[in-house]
This record gives C-alpha cells, sequence and structure tokens, in this order.
C-alpha cells in the first residue's frame, strides 16, 4: 500500500513558476474494450477556465479521473501543477482542489464535520481546523446549516460544501465535474461567480459541463469531446469563426419573393444566406440595396456554440436542449 | 460574499514533520471518529444486531438444551454456562459485515474516491474501521457475557480482558471475511449472503454440544475449525480451569484466521487505492 506522508509532499507552491497549470500529450484511458479517452491533448494556463464539454458518456469524468490520480491512463502523459500524475500523485494531489458529481458526500455527517475532517486530513490542527470550518461554512452561507446533516442540504447546499471543501489546500489548479448539473438557476449563478472569483486570483479552473451556456458563460477556452476525442478545441469565439455557420438574414416587405443568392427563412419576410465574412455581407447587402431591393431590416447571425456544437457532432449537446 | 483565500496546511513543519505511521495513526483516528458519529446515529445496526441475536440464541438454545447437562458427563454446571463462551463469540460474527458494508457503500457512492483525494493514508481507511469494528463488537461482546454471568456462567475480572481480546482477534479474523469478499465483489448484496455462515461455523464446533457428545465426524471437523479454540480459550475463564497451553492454542488458532482473511482483504484494498 502506497504510504504518504507529510513530509514527502511538496508546499503547494513548490512549481508556482511552471508556467502551464495542465499539459495533456496523447493521453488515452481503455476500459476492457471500452475507449473512454483517446489521444487528448491540450494545456490549461494558469488564471484561465477550460471548458471541456461533451455529452453524458464522451469521457469528461475518465479525463478528470486521470488528471486527479484517481484512474492511471492507458497511454500518454499529463503533468498537472508541474508534477506527472502517474509518477508523482502525492505532489498533484497537493496541488489540486476537486469537486466530482459522482463523489458523494457522507448523508450521516454534519457540514461542519464534513469540512472538520478534511482539514485535519490535511494537516491542521483540531482547533485550527474548528476555526478555519467556521470561516468556510461562513464564506460559503452554511454556517445556518453547519450542524446539519448533510442528507438534509439541498443540491446546491451540497454543491457549495464541496466547492469550500475543495478548496481547503489552496489549490492552484481546479477540477470541476459538472458543477452546476441539477442546481437551479440562482445556485448556478452563485457557482459561476465562484468560478469566476477565483480564476481572477489566478487559480486555472477545468471545468467540465453538458451546458452549452455553462461553457459560453465561464470558458476562456474549451474543448469539445465526443465519444472519447477531443474533436475541436480553442476560444470561443475562434470556435465559432472556424466551425459554426455565420448567416446574413434579411426581412423584406410582404409577398417579395427572394432575391438570388437568398433562401426563405422565417418567419416567412424574413430571408437567409450564409455569409462567410463581413466583407461579403456588405457586399451583398450594396448589390440589393443597388438592385433597388426595400430592406426593412438585417441582421448577421453570429453562430452559438450550440451551432458548433451540432456542427462538429451532428446532435445536440443534450437531448433535453431547448 | 467573497472567497477567502484557503490558508493553506503547514505541511511540511507540522508537528515537525510525522512519519508514515504516525500519520496512518492520526488519520486512522479520524476515520474512526466517523464511523463511531455515525454508528451512535444509527445505533440498531451498529450496536442491538450483534447483541441482541447472540442474547437471543442464548436464551433460546439453553433452554431448549437445558437437559443436556444431566447427560453423564457433561462438563459444565449448566448449559447456558456451557453455550456462553460460544455465544460471547457470536458477537463478532453478527457484527461482522456492518462496517464492510460500509465501506462498499463509500466504494459504491464515490466517497473514497473523495478520501483518496485527501493526503490520507490509504491504511488508515481500514485501520480506522478495523478499530472500530472491535470496540464496537466488544460492547456488544459485553452484553452478551452479563447475559451469560446471569445464567449462571463464571467470569473473573482478570479473565475480562483476555476474553475481550480474543474476541477482538476474532472480530478480525472473521470480519475480514466479510472486507475481502466485499472488496473482491464490491456488491453489498453478497456480505448479505455471508451472514448464514455463522451457522456452520458455530454448529461443527464445541460451542453449543462438548465434544464427547457430538458424531465422529463433527469432532473431525471441530478440531480443524479455529473458532473452536477460540471457543475453548474463552471457555477456561467461565470454567475456572486455566491453562497457557490452551490460551496459545486460542490466539494462534485466530491469528492464523486474521492473517488469512485480511491479507486477503488489504490486497483487494491496496488494488483499489491504487487506480484502475
Amino acid at each position: 500500500m502506497t504510504r504518504l506522508s507529510a513530509r514527502q509532499r511538496p508546499a503547494p507552491d513548490a512549481n508556482a513558476d511552471h508556467d502551464q497549470a495542465i499539459e495533456v500529450s496523447g493521453l488515452s484511458k481503455r476500459y476492457r474494450d471500452v475507449d473512454a479517452l483517446v489521444d487528448a491533448s491540450f494545456t490549461v494556463n494558469y488564471g484561465e477556465v477550460f471548458g471541456y464539454l461533451g455529452r453524458n458518456g464522451s469521457g469528461k469524468t475518465t479525463t478528470v479521473r486521470v488528471l486527479t490520480t484517481l484512474t492511471t491512463p492507458s497511454a500518454g502523459a499529463a503533468q498537472v501543477a508541474g508534477n506527472d500524475v502517474v509518477t508523482a500523485p502525492h505532489a498533484v494531489r497537493a496541488a489540486i482542489g476537486v469537486t466530482m458529481q459522482d463523489a458523494a458526500l457522507d448523508p450521516q455527517m454534519t457540514g461542519r464535520e464534513h469540512l472538520e475532517l478534511v482539514l485535519a486530513l490535511w494537516g491542521h490542527t483540531r482547533s485550527e481546523a474548528r476555526a478555519q470550518a467556521n470561516e468556510l461554512l461562513t464564506a460559503f452561507g452554511l454556517d445556518q446549516a453547519a450542524s446539519r446533516l448533510i442528507g438534509t442540504y439541498s443540491g446546491g447546499m451540497q454543491r457549495r460544501l464541496d466547492l469550500a471543501s475543495a478548496l481547503v489546500n489552496g489549490p492552484r489548479v481546479l477540477f470541476l465535474d459538472e458543477p452546476t448539473t441539477g442546481l437551479d438557476a440562482q445556485s448556478r449563478r452563485l457557482v459561476w461567480s465562484r468560478v469566476r472569483e477565483l480564476r481572477d486570483q489566478g487559480t486555472a479552473i477545468f471545468l467540465t459541463t453538458q451546458y452549452l451556456e455553462e461553457a459560453e458563460a465561464l470558458a476562456d477556452r474549451l474543448a469539445i469531446l465526443v465519444n472519447g476525442r477531443i474533436v475541436a478545441e480553442g476560444a470561443p469565439d475562434r470556435l465559432r469563426e472556424e466551425h459554426g455557420p455565420t448567416t446574413l438574414r434579411i426581412r423584406l416587405a410582404a409577398g417579395q419573393p427572394a432575391p438570388p443568392g437568398f433562401a426563405p427563412s422565417s418567419p416567412d419576410t424574413w430571408f437567409e444566406q450564409p455569409s462567410p465574412g463581413t466583407e461579403d455581407s456588405l457586399r451583398a447587402l450594396a448589390q440589393l440595396r443597388d438592385a433597388g431591393v426595400d430592406l426593412f431590416a438585417f441582421q448577421l447571425n453570429q453562430p452559438s456554440l450550440e451551432d458548433v456544437f451540432v456542427a462538429l457532432t451532428g446532435t445536440t449537446a443534450r437531448a433535453s436542449d431547448r | 460574499m467573497t472567497i477567502h483565500a484557503a490558508q493553506p496546511p503547514r505541511h511540511a513543519t507540522h508537528r515537525g514533520g510525522s512519519t508514515g505511521w504516525r500519520k496512518a495513526i492520526r488519520d486512522g483516528a479520524l476515520i474512526y471518529r466517523r464511523s463511531l458519529a455515525q454508528s451512535l446515529r444509527a445505533p440498531v445496526f451498529a450496536f442491538l444486531f450483534p447483541s441482541a441475536f447472540p442474547v437471543l440464541v442464548l436464551l433460546l438454545m439453553s433452554e431448549l438444551y437445558r437437559d443436556l447437562a444431566n447427560v453423564p458427563g457433561f462438563p459444565a454446571v449448566s448449559v447456558a454456562a456451557w453455550m456462553t463462551p460460544g455465544v460471547f463469540l457470536m458477537a463478532a460474527m453478527f457484527g461482522a459485515g456492518y462496517s464492510a458494508t460500509g465501506l462498499i457503500t463509500d466504494l459504491q457512492s464515490g466517497y473514497l474516491d473523495r478520501l483518496r483525494l485527501l493526503p490520507i493514508s490509504p491504511a488508515a481507511i481500514l485501520l480506522g474501521r478495523l478499530a472500530f469494528d472491535v470496540s464496537r463488537v466488544a460492547v456488544a461482546g459485553l452484553v452478551v457475557l452479563a447475559v451469560g454471568v446471569l445464567l449462571g456462567a463464571e467470569m473473573t475480572l482478570t479473565g475480562l480482558p483476555v476474553v475481550l481480546a480474543l474476541l477482538a482477534l476474532w472480530t478480525l479474523a472473521y470480519g475480514g471475511l466479510f472486507y475481502a469478499v466485499g472488496l473482491r465483489t464490491r456488491s453489498p448484496e453478497s456480505l448479505g449472503a455471508l451472514i448464514p455462515l455463522f451457522m456452520p461455523v458455530t454448529m461443527l464446533s464445541t460451542a453449543f454440544v462438548p465434544d464427547a457428545l457430538v458424531p465422529g465426524w463433527i469432532s473431525t471437523l471441530s478440531a480443524v475449525n479455529p473458532y473452536t479454540y477460540l471457543v475453548e480459550g474463552v471457555r477456561m475463564f467461565t470454567t475456572g480451569s486455566f491453562s497457557f497451553g490452551e490460551l496459545g492454542l486460542a490466539v494462534a488458532a485466530a491469528t492464523a484466521a486474521m492473517l488469512v482473511t485480511q491479507l486477503a482483504a488489504m490486497r483487494s484494498f491496496a488494488s483499489l487505492v491504487a487506480g484502475d
């Protein structure tokens, strides 16, 4: 069995000069005959939210499990906070905070007991643990519920407690596995604002989600995962430019026929054409004006991440998405 | 609301740096505390089950076979006195599985992953649970012993720590089987299926009927049953016939059984925490 002593663990800032928070190259994980993750490569910087977008079963959690040292990869290499996940798992664990969607809290413990246990395992004395647990409970709005069993907490409260316990060691890299799945809109916004605060403090955040709005709202860069393969990676704007169809839409008076190059759209006085770029759209509009077409309105529609996702995968991100 | 930057723990300086073993014991104590708090919130399965069933067995069986004491050559004052040692050790057998089920539940719910992400000594996760098993079963054993004494068994105060130590060894030996099977199958249901095992183990021994009064084949099986030696070890103190040889046999049998089951359990656990 692996022994882990306080002495073996480096201080959390031992590798602070290392510029990349996460470096992954050719990472694969095979479970028996299933390829859960195939040849993934990406980097995540400090002070950045990296969105990891995919449907259920696309390999998001597998990636998190490998990067957080819970599972060993079948091939490839990954460094987190400057340490190899296979050869230096303890150093990785010392530098990271993790909230796992499928890592339950103990329903039979109170919120305070849970945080005190986590703090004590991180090496705090009993009185330090008590003091810091109280601070965290207050910071996360759980002080009223501190002495209640976690089993009685709402989903949002559990998520906040989970996030609080992930921050106990002052992690420089934070893994959030679907942190808002199943939360109401208010709790979701609360988690989002926490994530932004942490990013602004310089924390690297690896965030998996199946919500396109969430990736859109939070991610500085993102990767889209389909069946264990990363099919696109980059800043949301760049992905939109590269993969999403921008559309020029025009509105004419009722009963007008479609101008050349435009297809009917909805509602029925609207017509549209794909727009390769802004210049092309301006030229198309000028031609319409020159042809004497009476233009009521026009729009240049940026593709949403949803459009990018559909373009890349041929499916929507979630079956239940609007 | 703002997040207070969490204060990193003082890894390097904490208590001058602790060794792996000291850390394991400290962490084990934390896991023990968690188990204790959990059990006190649901005391029926933790404490009542391992004491209530053996007490019932003692009350009913000793009445059912009361007249056995009249058979020439019966080596005790009453059937209840004769049965007390075996039923006392049964507390360990009905207490087995409680903590192992808890460990499997932690595995399935992902709580074990949560622990693995913390700087916990993996050994502590098992040690804390095993230590709690021992103290929980000791409470149940004392209840059974008290009933036995009321029914005529002897017990000296000097013998008490020795029989509790034997009970602890048997808890680790028999309970280890539940951990080993549970960690291998990773299903709590398999542990439920193991519960009836107490029947052959107790019946093919000298727990209920003296060796002189059972058929030859049962006597043979009883002689290779480690439980028999533990029963005889405890019985020395309930009948007042102490011998070091017999105590040595009891300790050796329990230790051998414990090594087999606990090593199997630890191997499964080690491969589990190593990641797949």
